[in-house]
């Protein structure tokens, strides 16, 4: 680090972002397939018509957004808790940030899902109430993240608040289970075998494979970029 | 099904009762109506919810898409840095 002059080194961190990330588009060609797949090729349902085909969205996002990124955040960042590696912190503040629009995604078509089959863009009931509140778990995460200047001391909170966002993923799940509501029961993530159509499930899988090879890619340039944005601080610091 | 259950003594017709909403001061007039058939919508399948669809659609696409614009307008004010 020291035999490497200030503008090399930030030459280097800046080559290491390509121009064009060829993950990202070919994830960005995959969900665009599987839309039209989705939207062309794939039966509406008997009883809600076209809306639910918004299932091959929320879904995934759903999984995605809640169960993986929020557990990707909790885990890198209690590992950071424990190894006091920035680039555990990186990846926390990476899932947190792309979990979160995933998980806007999943409110706003859930919500318009809603409309069509409860009449209602938004009622207050457990599973769509506790997943608002782990929306803004995850914002509180990301503006605690802008709010404090020091490196060490942002890492350290924002990964006790990413810990304790995790906790709020198993009772969002179990919500449909425990108290009466809206929101129907879990169609895929069950002990049982989906109750879907064939032709439904294979869309739903292909767009699984889909929105999970975008959130990989978002999250890796997303990653990628934190490391040269961390990389220039520091150079211009010392 | 009605017929068995008549048979049996357990459906029974009830005995007719005096119609207590008669107006007996007005005269009875014909219905004008009766030829014309009740306006039913006939059942055609699912609701058209289309809508719906093409907006959740288009709603995730705008919010996806702004994401990523953002991402790659962050990734190029870092290599054109100097």
């Amino acid at each position: 680090m020291t035999s490497v002059s200030m503008p090399e080194t930030r030459t280097a961190a800046s080559r290491s972002l390509p121009a064009l990330d060829w993950v990202l588009l070919l994830a960005m060609l995959a969900v665009g397939g599987v839309v039209v797949r989705a939207l062309m090729y794939t039966p509406a349902d008997a009883m809600l018509g076209a809306a639910q085909r918004l299932f091959y969205v929320h879904v995934p996002s759903a999984i995605l957004g809640m169960y993986v990124a929020c557990s990707l955040m909790a885990i890198a960042g209690g590992l950071f808790l424990w190894l006091k590696d920035e680039r555990l912190d990186r990846l926390a503040e990476s899932a947190a940030e792309v979990g979160f629009i995933f998980l806007t995604v999943v409110l706003v078509t859930g919500s318009i899902w809603g409309r069509a089959s409860w009449g209602t863009y938004w009622a207050w009931e457990p599973r769509l109430t506790s997943a608002l509140f782990l929306w803004f778990v995850v914002l509180s995460y990301l503006v605690l993240r802008d709010a404090i200047e020091n490196r060490e001391a942002r890492a350290r909170l924002s990964a006790v608040l990413g810990v304790l966002a995790l906790l709020l993923v198993p009772f969002i799940h179990m919500t449909v289970y425990l108290f009466r509501g809206l929101h129907p029961e879990p169609i895929v993530l069950k002990p049982s075998k989906p109750d879907m159509s064939p032709e439904m499930l294979g869309t739903f899988g292909l767009s699984m494979l889909a929105f999970t090879l975008l959130f990989l890619a978002l999250i890796r340039l997303r990653y990628q970029w934190a490391g040269v944005r961390d990389a220039r601080a520091a150079l211009e610091q010392s | 099904m009605n017929v068995a259950l008549r048979e049996r003594g357990v459906l029974q017709d009830s005995p007719a009762q005096p119609d207590s909403t008669a107006q007996p001061d007005r005269t009875a007039q014909p219905d004008s109506t009766a030829q014309v058939p009740a306006p039913v919508a006939p059942r055609t399948g699912p609701p058209d919810t289309s809508y719906y669809m093409k907006l959740g659609y288009i709603v995730a696409g705008v919010i996806f898409f702004a994401y990523i614009a953002l991402l790659m307008r962050r990734v190029a004010t870092v290599r054109k840095a100097p």
